[in-house]
Parts: structure tokens; sequence; C-alpha cells
């Protein structure tokens, strides 16, 4: 008959109703207005008397949707699919979408209030979590096993997520990069550029032997060198890049010079425009 | 009688269990509702501490606000005040509730995982982020408005707590999409929803409130926000006077809608005190809807002062009928589930030496629901005038600590399957004990405080020395309430990482299907399929059916 | 490499229903969102009115469009509910070309509003009406867009097959959510454009 999810849904509801029409008689509504939603005479205080009456008709609305599926109990969900039982089972697969979907919120959140280019690129990350989310759930179910769902889901998907994420990655930190380098002095911008260089160089001949690493270890380095860039990167754009200022070689060529450079650059003409060979 | 065809593993131990923290890795990837769990709990336990040394701070401030400015000035305090109130509820109370229930319920409806796994994922770092963006906001100056004048980056700031904390609203409303679905649909053969754990079924009322009421908070935050940006100033977004846009979503932390942070408690009540006493609890479909009425009367979202028309001064929310039955009726359904439980201690074995930290959580818990709804119905009195008071905050502080104190006792009774292994008595007694005592004597003294004319603004000194007495005891119990804080967050913190000893798959003597899991619980948790269910307390069953046998 | 999956184990039957469940608490959850902005709009403009103040100036605001909009969203109503009928009875050519309609009628609603919306020549920075005006509908808008992107998904999902007889439980719910996104509007319709 009456289910009990049905029962405590239309109960709350009923009661929240009613506890809506009390309310606004009791604050001014009058007539028939609190039981005609305001259609024969006033309601009384508006927002505490709607409130009342939608929570209530929402929970109504829940009562009528479960009753319609029977409480969406085991037995009327095995009788739905004409078999005798159905485990509560949910195959999923880990993933890092949901983190990079959270991430991409926060990322909106951000930028709704301090700036749109921020806010796209945090849409711009949602979207994408969006289809990679759809195409997990897919494979997820594809078939029974859970290998051959991998490299379905991996033959559709890597073809455009590898180069996606590489040229993402190497635009970010190649922007990241290029504002330290134009926020620190000369020679630490060489030296930093030095160090990254070497960085690059020494994880790609790791990637590259045999050896067999911790995945936590992979996804804490992976993290902490993200952070760290992204996060200089961030640091060093809002302070802002050196002092460059206008200067006229020898050669008659308009070039840029930074203010530490008129130190270590003295003797050598060729120096004078290494002020912009470090900028972009 | 055969209610389940095999029988739990009561008093066997499983190997000895690694860590259940597997690592960044797991932390950032996982589906397991475990995992998910655990990241909950961590994040609810850190923001606890973070909560009550906020609420130390304020009280030293409040106890003699004349020579002490320890935030730099009247905007910054109320902003930190703010954060406490708010914090208290939304990134405290109900996170350590989803992540209890995040890892238990799905054992307790027999699934093998949480309904949306990856949703549940996804929400569980939106609130660590946006948790984040709302305390970084605070820092920076923001809040939820202002009792000055503001610069415009102050404005941005206060723009940005408002979007933070509707993210924390935005991530809670998923984790409890996800709870609510779980107890729904994915039950397990012959569970009604009638037959559900009564930890699960409250979880189910008070996710169904959550949904019906705060996104109405957020409607208001959207309001306040568009606002503050482009808005005419009409609704808090001139941010002075009135508490700015804190005034338009105070409500939340407020009677009656603060009670539904509390639902679960009953839930922790009905599920930990049968299994204490050893006694199959009687009357549960009573106890369920005693549950439900409590969440009906919870539901407060339609009691907002800030849109009170102010041309009448007859119509006041709080002075009408329906506020005042809420406030009046809301003990009953509290006074009626500690009923059951004496009723049940009394049937029971009895409490055999010092009682566990989860009898302790669970009973504590429950005493101060009672009182917070008690200090409730003395807030709707109409002659005592208690509504400006800071009596409203005395029932905050009484109904939240009383979710905290539960939820300690909670992750404590089920530290086998949260952190694969039983945390340390002594340690939960006395967490749980601090809490329960710093939270009375903070509650009640606000409470009674009121009756001394002390306002809830807290810009607003006391006009009696009897209210700058009451604050130094209130200062007192939020120094005791932060021992018990610190003490359980660490206990957590180090048997997440640490493992433990081999412990028991039923340590208690458990009557739901969560304790028929391995402890820690495996992926998917359960070996085999749970066999047909066919009363609320399956692994009874299977312990008469035993006896019948034997 | 080559992935077939010809022999391999179909796919462990999952619970129905779950989708639905999980998309009834969210249209809850939204419709109350909306509920909390459009009774803070009735709320103003009840004071507005006790006060002897002007709410709308006459001809600001005009039924027309709006009324265009809501036949529209009607109109959309069939279409959605044609889609689930179409999955359940496995013909999945009718349940796409009913979701793209749905989608199809979506966009021609968000270009009826932008229409209402430069017509009615508000500020948001205006008046009190001026400025609950653009929040009501903007609200609806946000909503709209995740039934938009609720039906699109639903479609794509079609496009490679996952729905069938007894499995159409994702599409079963975006008509949940679209319909609820259109009860919506009716109460914007009658609130803003009927009542003014």
């Amino acid at each position: 008959m009456f289910t009990t999810g049905f029962k405590f849904f239309f109960g709350i509801g009923v009661a929240l109703v009613t506890a809506g029409v009390l309310y606004g008689y009791t604050s001014g509504g009058n007539h028939m207005g609190p039981l005609s939603l305001g259609w024969k005479g006033g309601v009384g205080e508006h927002l505490g008397y709607g409130l009342l009456v939608g929570t209530g008709v929402s929970a109504i609305g829940i009562a009528l949707t479960l009753i319609f599926f029977r409480d969406a109990d085991p037995a009327d969900q095995a009788d739905y699919m004409g078999v005798d039982d159905i485990a509560p089972t949910t195959p999923v697969t880990s993933s890092f979408w949901p983190v990079v979907g959270a991430f991409g919120v926060g990322t909106m959140a951000i930028g709704l209030v301090l700036n749109t280019a921020v806010f796209i690129t945090g849409l711009v990350i949602v979207g994408a979590v969006a289809v990679e989310w759809m195409m997990d759930a897919w494979a997820d179910r594809a078939t029974g096993d859970p290998e051959a769902n991998r490299a379905l889901r991996n033959r559709i998907m890597a073809p455009i997520e590898i180069p996606a994420a590489g040229a993402a990655a190497v635009a970010l930190g190649v922007l990241a990069v290029s504002r330290i380098l134009l926020n620190t002095t000369k020679l630490g911008a060489v030296v930093i550029a030095g160090v990254v260089a070497v960085l690059i160089l020494g994880l790609g001949t790791l990637a590259a032997s045999d050896r067999k690493f911790n995945r936590n270890l992979i996804a804490g380095g992976a993290l902490v060198v993200g952070v760290a860039v992204l996060g200089g990167g961030v640091w060093a754009a809002v302070d802002g890049e050196r002092e460059f200022e206008e200067h006229h070689s020898e050669h008659g060529d308009d070039a840029e010079h930074s203010d530490d450079a008129e130190h270590s650059d003295e003797g050598s003409d060729g120096d004078h425009s290494d002020g912009e060979t470090d900028s972009e | 009688m055969t209610m389940t065809e095999s029988p739990p593993a009561n008093d066997t131990a499983s190997a000895v269990p690694a860590p259940v923290v597997a690592g960044l890795y797991d932390a950032l990837t996982t589906t397991d509702h475990k995992s998910i769990g655990r990241l909950w709990l961590r994040a609810g336990m850190v923001l606890l501490v973070g909560a009550v040394v906020l609420g130390v701070l304020l009280g030293f401030e409040r106890v003699d606000s004349e020579s002490t400015d320890l935030f730099g000035g009247d905007n910054a305090f109320f902003q930190v005040w703010a954060l406490y109130r708010l914090g208290l509820a939304l990134l405290v109370a109900a996170p350590l509730f989803i992540g209890i229930a995040t890892v238990v319920v799905p054992m307790q409806v027999g699934s093998t995982n949480i309904a949306f796994p990856r949703a549940a994922h996804a929400a569980v770092w939106a609130f660590i982020i946006g948790a984040g963006i709302t305390i970084a906001a605070v820092l920076a100056n923001g809040g939820w408005g202002a009792v000055d004048r503001v610069s415009n980056e102050e404005r941005e700031a206060i723009a940005l707590s408002i979007v933070g904390l509707a993210m924390v609203v935005l991530s809670l409303l998923l984790a409890s999409i996800c709870i609510a679905t779980t107890v729904v649909s994915m039950r397990v053969k012959g569970m009604t929803l009638l037959r559900v754990p009564l930890f699960a079924w409250s979880m189910l009322v008070a996710t169904s409130v959550w949904l019906l009421t705060l996104p109405v908070l957020l409607a208001n935050m959207l309001i306040a926000y568009v606002d503050i940006h482009n808005g005419p100033g009409s609704f808090g977004g001139d941010l002075s006077g009135d508490l700015g846009a804190y005034a338009q979503i105070a409500w939340v932390v407020e009677q009656p809608q603060v009670y539904a942070f509390a639902i679960p408690v009953l839930g922790v009540l009905g599920s930990i005190v049968p299994v204490a006493a050893g006694v199959r609890a009687a009357r549960h479909g009573l106890s369920m809807g005693l549950i439900g009425v409590f969440g009906l009367l919870s539901v407060g979202a339609w009691a907002q002062p800030f849109f009170q028309p102010t041309n009448n001064a007859v119509v006041r929310y709080d002075e009408k009928f329906v506020f005042i039955a809420f406030g009046l009726a809301a003990i009953l359904p509290v006074l009626g589930a500690l009923g059951g439980a004496a009723d049940s201690l009394v049937r029971g074995r009895g409490v055999q030496g010092v009682p566990p930290a989860h009898l302790l959580g669970a009973l504590g818990g429950g005493l101060l629901l009672l009182a917070g709804t008690a200090a409730g119905v003395a807030r709707v009195i109409e002659p005592f005038e208690l509504g400006d008071r800071v009596t409203v905050a005395g029932v905050m502080s009484l109904v939240l600590f009383a979710a905290v104190a539960s939820a300690i006792g909670a992750i404590w009774f089920w530290s086998p399957k949260v952190c694969g292994h039983e945390l340390s008595p002594v340690a939960g007694r006395g967490a749980v004990m601090l809490v329960v005592l710093g939270g009375l004597v903070v509650g009640a003294s606000q409470v009674i405080n009121g009756f001394f004319e002390t306002a809830n603004n807290p810009l607003v000194a006391p006009t009696e020395d009897a209210g700058d007495v009451l604050n130094t005891v209130a200062l007192v119990g939020m120094i005791v309430i932060a021992l018990g804080a610190v003490g359980a967050l660490a206990t957590l913190l180090n048997a997440m990482r640490t493992g433990g000893a081999g412990t028991a798959d039923d340590p208690w003597g458990g009557q739901t299907l969560e304790w028929s899991t391995a402890t820690p619980p495996p992926p998917g948790n359960f070996a085999e399929p749970p066999a047909l269910v066919t009363s609320e307390a399956p692994l009874l069953d299977v312990s008469s059916d035993e006896g019948e046998e034997s | 490499m080559t992935a077939t999956t010809t022999g391999l184990p179909a796919a462990e039957v999952t619970r129905p229903r779950t989708v639905l469940v999980g998309t009834m608490f969210a249209s809850a959850a939204s419709f109350m969102a909306f509920l909390g902005v459009v009774l803070v709009y009735i709320s103003e403009r009840a004071q507005a009115r006790t006060d002897g103040a002007e709410w709308f100036a006459d001809g600001a605001v005009e039924l027309g469009p709006a009324g265009f909009v809501f036949a529209t969203l009607i109109l959309s109503i069939f279409t959605v509910q044609w889609a689930v009928q179409a999955i359940n009875a496995g013909d999945r050519t009718n349940a796409l070309v009913a979701l793209v309609l749905s989608g199809l009628f979506g966009a021609a609603v968000f270009n009826q509003l932008w229409f209402i919306i430069n017509d009615s020549g508000f500020a948001l920075s205006g008046s009190n009406s001026e400025f609950m005006f653009f929040l009501v509908l903007g609200t609806f808008v946000v909503f709209m867009i995740a039934a938009v992107g609720f039906v699109t998904l639903t479609f794509l999902r079609a496009v490679i097959g996952q729905f069938g007889p007894r499995k159409a439980d994702a599409v079963a719910a975006a008509a949940f959510y679209w319909n609820t996104v259109v009860a919506m509007y009716a109460i914007a319709w009658y609130v803003i454009f009927v009542t003014k």
C-alpha cells in the first residue's frame, strides 16, 4: 500500500503545508488567502508562508516520486529488471577527475570574484571533467571485464587526452616559469632556468629507465612540483616584473635592459640585449 | 526462524590490519566510500579544532571587550565571530556526520559502495577547497559584512567569503544526495526502508532536511553576493548596519534550523545504546517516527528575520504560533529518543565498569541536545523576551556541541570500520566528556546570560555585571571543549596513520550489517553478499537462530 | 592494439532507479533554491506596495514575450517525455530526435529570455524591483543551463548506445529535472509577468 518513504515525506509535506497556512493566517493573512496561495485574499508574511508551503510541496513531490517506484525497494528493482535479485553494487574505477572537477569549481569561484579569465579557465576545466566523467561512467559498464573496459576507454580517450594534457601542461608551465623568470633578478633567472632544465632532464631519464616508482611518490612529487610552479607563477605575476628601462644600444637598436644587468654586463656590448632575451 | 543464512563472525579477529590510509594517490583518486568518508572526517576534525580555537579567542575578547583587542578592530572581530558561528554548523557538525555516514551507511544497508562514488569524492574535495577559500577570504578582511566602512579590496574579500561558503554548501548538498540515494536505492535484499538501521534512517532524514533548506541559504548568498557586486545595496550589499550580509544568512545557525545539524544525534543514540546494552531496541518504527518528527521541526528556512516587513511591527515571525509550536514541540522527540535509550539500558545487561567512549558520546550528545531543545523552549516563551539576546547563541552552542560529542562517540564506536582498529578508550572517554562538559558550560552560561539582557550582537557589551561573569564562565567552557577536540583529533589522525593491533570484526556485539564485514572492511565491503534481511537487527536474528539450532 | 568486446562477460546488472532517485533529490534542492529567490522578490514587492511605492512602471514588463517562453517550455515537456517513451520502447532514433528537439527548445528559451531582458531596459544596480527581476530570471537561466546540459549529456550517452528498454533511468532522470525547471519558469512567469 503506502511505502515507508512515501509516508515519511508525505507526512512532512502535509505538516509543513498546514504550518504554512497557519503561519499565513497568524501573520496577517485573510479570507481564503493562505488556503489559495493568495488567490482570494492575503497570505500574511510572504517569505515565511511561501517557504513553509514550498518546502511542503517539495516533500510531497518526493513522496509521490518514491511511491511511483515503491521506495526503490530491492524487490521492486529486481522485479523491474525481471531478475531474482540485484546486488547493490557500483562498478566504479578510481579516477583523478573528481578532484580536478572540484579544483575547477574552486577556480570558477575565485574567478567569479577576482578575474573573468580565471573564471573561464575554471569553466573549461569543469567542461573537460564532464566529458571525461561521462566516458569513465560509460567504460565502467561497457563489459564485465575491468581490463577490457580500461582498454576501451583509453582507446577512445588517450588520443585526445595525451596531446591536450601535454599542450596544457607545457603552456601552463611555460607561462608560470616565464613569470618567475621575469620577476627575479637576471642571475636568478639564469639559475632557475638551469635548475628547471636539469630537473626536466633528470625526470625524463628516470622515466625512461625501467625502475618502478611508488605511485604515491609520483603523485606527491607531481603535486609539489605543480603547486610550486603554478604558485610561483601566480605569485610572480601578482608581484610584477622586475623593472626594465628603455635603453638605446650602441648598435642603434631600441632594447629593454634590466637594472641589475647594468652591474653584470659591463664590458660586453653583446650582452646589453640580454634583458629581453629572458622575457616571454 | 531463519533471518539470515550466513552467521557473522562475531568474535574472530582479522589479521593485524595495515594502516587504512593508503596515501596521497588514494586520497586523490579513490572511489571507495570508506576512503572518502575518512577525508570528510579528517577535514571536519581539523576544522573543529580551528573553530574552538576561534571560540576561545572570541571568549577572551568578550570577557573584556573594552581593553582587549585580539583581532584589531570591530570589523575583524565581527568577521571572526560570524566565521565561528557559521563554521561550527557548516564546516564542523555537518561534515563530521557526512563523514561517518559515508563510511558506515553503505555497509549498514548492505551495499558495496555509496551511490555516485565519484560525485561523493568530488564533494569532499569541493568542501575542502571551499572551506579553504572561505577561511582565506576571512583572513583577508572578508567575512559576511562589516560594522564600519570597508575598502574595495575588503568588498572583494567579503564577496569571496560568500562564494567560498556557497561552495561549501554545494558540496554538502552533493554529499547529501549521495547518502540519501544510498539509503533509498542501494539496500540489500529484504531491507525495506522500515528496516534500515536508525543511524542510516537519521541520515536520510537529515540529508533530506538539508536538501530542502540549505538551497534557500544559497539563494540568500546569491542575493547578497550580487548586491555587493552590482546591486542597489538593499540586501546586505551595503555591508554595514544590522550585521551586513550575515544578517541575511544568520537563520541557518538559529532555531529551528540549527536543530537540523543534530538530527543524526538521535540516530547515533538509537544505534549505539542497544548495542552497548546488548538488547534489541524496542519499537524501531516509533524511533524512526521520532527522528522524522524532529526532522520536520528542524525545517527553519522560513524563519528569516532579515526579510520581515519593516512597516508592520505586529508581524514578527518569532511571535507567531508556528514558530512557538515548533520550539515547544522539538523537545518531545528528543525526550522520546532518550526514553527509548533508557528503556534499552534498563532491559539490557547493563554497563559493566566504566562506560565506553561511544556510549558516553551517544548519551552525552543526546542529553546536550535535550538541553538545547529545552533552551529553545525558553527562547520561544514570549514573556522572557529572549529573541535578541545571547540565549539564541546558547541554543546554538548546546545543539552543535551535542552534534560534535555525538559524532566523536560515533567515530569511536565505528572506529574498527573507520580506522581499521579500535581507538584508545581512555582518549575517547576524555574527549567526549570534555566536549559534553564544556558544551554544557558554554551553552548554559549563554542561555542564562540572556536573562540578564545580554545581547546576541557581539559588539554590544553586557549591561550587567553578571553578564561579564557568565562570559568568563563561557570562556572556561570553551577552553575545556578545545582540550577535548584536540585530544580527539590527535587520536584519530594517529590511528588512521599508524594502524593498530588486531581487532575483532565485531568487538561490541553489533546488530547491523556493518559488523558482519571484516576489520578493516575490504573494497566492496562484503566477502559474500549479505543474505536476506528480515528485520532491522539482522545480526541478532542470526544469533537467535544459532541458539535455537544448538 | 585491438579492443573487442566479443566474448567478454556482460557488465553486472546495476540497480535501476539510482540515477532517478539522485535526480529527484537534486530537483527538490534546485526548486528550493529557486523558490528562495522568488519569495524574496514577492516579499520585496509586497513591502513596496504596502509602502505605496510603484514596483514596475506601466508597460515595463510585458506578458507577450514571456508567454512565448512558457509556450516553448510546454512544448519541450512533450519532447522530453517523447524521449523517455521512445527509449523505453527501444526506439533509439525517435529518442535521439526528441532529445535534440528538447535541446533546441532550450536554446530558443535562452534567446527569448535575452530579448526580454534587453527589452526591459532594466539595470542590475537600479531599483530593488529591477535587481530582483534580474535575479529571478538569472537564477532560472542557471537551472535551465543545467537542464540543457543534462539533456545534452543524455543525448551523447544515447548516441553511444547506453540506453534501452529497462535501461532508461538516466533519460527519465533528465526528463524529471527538465520538468522541474519548467515548473520553476511557470512560477516566475506567474509572479513576474502575470501579477507583475
